[in-house]
Formats: structure tokens, sequence, C-alpha cells
């Protein structure tokens, strides 16, 4: 993808994404990259740590052992809000996967009571 | 950071996230809170408050003049390699309401940290969970200039429902941030098995009311 091309071009030439910030951005799946929502490093994206903006590239290194949007955002020093779209967008490219998530069954409540009791 | 996998896709084992949120009002302990159980010192994310043009380029964030951030603390808890816990405190100051449903959002359930010189700051954490059936705890902080309350004396200041369950709490002890953890996690389970009950009833209702969005 280059950014001339892409609709995001501003008058200087810089990449600008405008959105709303309030976050809780929808997937085209239904799903939200919730702060906790975990996003690990694909085969394709692996092969592509090599990726020319430094801030995917660094996404896609971290990731090699799955990471939170909270925790991208902070490696990354930017906002919650830019986090979730760069990851978004690394999503749509196939380079990074969102890993599934849990719901909140019996089962995974008393391992958390038998893991914190345990600290 | 950077670790050389012998098998690059995805592992049998994926780790889970499960969130609990923090709060309270200004300086009662949130931040102490999370970091007397993360593994990680709580890193801190922000969130812009206002719709912006955000440049996302190498290194580089430029929100406009309208946009305001707030700041969010947060930490770890890695139980093995399926099952992590992630906890958020929430920011303090009631302007930032919006940031609340995102942040609160699929979390289990809450802490609300109280200051007892200062209760009413933690009155709006209490009615935005009770107002949405989200299962909290009150943990009383006890600063040291602060006069000892009876437990059923801030239980009726707050006006909270005696199956909340309320507990004295030193953020700055790990084993009593355990306790008040756990309790939480009792209040969620029965939560869970509450709602499993009647969904068995209703045979139509969601099995499980908690993890929205989870
Ligand atoms: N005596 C006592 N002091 C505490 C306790 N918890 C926190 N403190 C102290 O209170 C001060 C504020 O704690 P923080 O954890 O920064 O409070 P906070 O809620 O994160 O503050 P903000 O994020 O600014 O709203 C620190 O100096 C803590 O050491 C407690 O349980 N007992
Ligand atoms: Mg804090």
């Amino acid at each position: 993808m280059t950014s001339s091309d892409d609709g995001y071009t501003d008058h200087d030439g810089t990449l600008v994404r405008p959105y709303l910030v309030t976050g809780g951005r929808t997937r085209p799946d239904g799903r939200v990259l919730a702060l906790e929502t975990l996003v690990t490093t694909t085969q394709r994206g692996d092969a592509r740590s090599d990726h020319r903006r430094f801030e995917q590239r660094h996404v896609l290194v971290a990731c090699r052992e799955a990471l939170s949007i909270a925790e991208i955002a902070a490696e990354l020093e930017v906002p919650s809000g830019v986090a979730q779209v760069l990851v978004g967008d690394l999503v749509d490219e196939g380079l990074l996967r969102i890993v599934e998530s849990t719901d909140a069954n019996e089962q995974v409540i008393r391992r958390l009571i038998d893991g914190v009791r345990a600290l | 950071m950077v670790s050389v996998r012998s098998e690059p896709a995805a592992s049998p084992a994926e780790p889970k996230s499960v969130k609990i949120v923090v709060s309270g009002g200004f300086g009662v302990g949130k931040t102490t809170f999370v970091a007397a159980v993360s593994e990680i010192t709580p890193l801190r994310t922000e969130a812009a408050m206002t719709s912006a043009s955000v440049r996302v380029d190498d290194a580089t964030w430029l929100p406009d003049k309208t946009t305001t951030t707030v700041a969010m603390d947060f930490g770890r808890i890695t139980f093995d390699d399926t099952l992590r816990l992630y906890l958020f405190g929430t920011p303090g100051q009631e302007r930032f309401g919006f940031m609340w449903d995102e942040l609160v959002r699929g979390a289990l359930g809450a802490v609300v940290l109280v200051d007892t010189r200062r209760l009413d700051h933690c009155y709006s954490s209490i009615d935005y969970y009770e107002a949405r059936d989200i299962p909290f705890v009150v943990a009383v902080n006890q600063f040291d200039d602060a006069p000892l309350h009876h437990r059923d004396d801030v239980r009726y200041a707050l006006n909270v429902a005696d199956a909340v369950p309320m507990l004295r709490c030193d953020a700055r002890d790990r084993e009593s941030v355990k306790d008040v953890l756990v309790a939480l996690l009792e209040t969620v389970l029965k939560a869970v098995q509450d709602s499993r009950t009647s969904a068995l009833k209703e045979d139509d209702a969601p099995p499980v009311a908690v993890a929205e969005g989870a």
C-alpha cells in the first residue's frame, strides 16, 4: 500500500488517518478491538517484520508473543485509539491476527481464583 | 523482546485475556493497587477524548487542538500460557465518563477503592456499576490519617447492597490486594452461576451475562 493513493494523504504528503478517537472500533466481523484484546503476528507478518514503517515493524516483532492493544499503545507511546487503528490495519493486511477471546465461564473464573491465591 | 520461535504458526495453547477494572476517586490508590499484584510495572496508555485528526506516521501522532488525553494505568498477571488477567485503573474524573464505557466493556467485574476521608469521591463509580449490573466489591483503603470507620457505617454511607462485599484494604500490600481480587472473583463466579440458573429456567435467555463483548 502506498500512501499516495490511499485517500489519507495530507497536503504535505504525510499519512493522515482521520478517525473518531472514542475507541472501541468494530472490526468488519463485528468484533471490537478492546484494550485487553490480544493480537499476535501471523506467519505472513513474521515474514514482513521488515515492514517499511517503523511502528508497524515494531508491532510485528513485539507481537510474536501475543500482546494486548493496551500494551502495544504503551510500547509505542501512542494513545490507545492510534494503536487500535494501527493494529486494525495490520489485521486487514493479514499480518496480525486477533486471538479469539474467552467467555467468562465458571471454569475460567475458578482458575483465576486459584491463580490469584497462589500469587 | 525479540524471541526466536521454533514454530512460527499459532501454537495450540493460545492465551486468553480477561479484564478487571479498578476505580475510585483521585489519588485513592488505584495505581498502587494494580502495582501490588502486576508482574509488570503499571504501564500507562492514553486515550484521546474528542474526535480528531490523528497522524499515524512514523513515531509521531499529532492530535488537533480540541483533543485532551486521559491516562489509564494497567498491569498484567500471567497465570500460564493460556490465561492472563489485565487490571485497568479507570480515570478518576467523572467527565471522562465515555472512556469508562470502553474500559468497562467486557470486564469481569470492578474494584471500587474508597478513601474514608472522601467517601463521596466513589459515588459515581458505585452508581455506574450498579446501574449496569456489573459485579463489584468495595475496598476501603485505610490511609494513615483517616478516621477509623466501622464497616457498617461505611456501607450505610455508601448505600451499597449487603450482597456487595466490602473489605478493608491496603493497596500497598500484595496480600491485601489479593484478598480483594479473590472476593471480587467469587462475586463474579456467583453472578455467572446465578445467570446460568436463571437461563435454565428461561431457556431462551443468554447463557452468560457478564461476558458481554469479551
Ligand atoms: N496509607 C495508605 N496509603 C496508600 C494506600 N494506597 C495508596 N496509598 C498512597 O496514596 C498515594 C496515591 O496513590 P496512587 O496509587 O497514585 O493513587 P491513584 O488512585 O492511582 O491516583 P490518580 O491516578 O492520580 O487518581 C500514594 O502515595 C500511595 O502510596 C493505602 O492503602 N494506604
Ligand atoms: Mg493512578
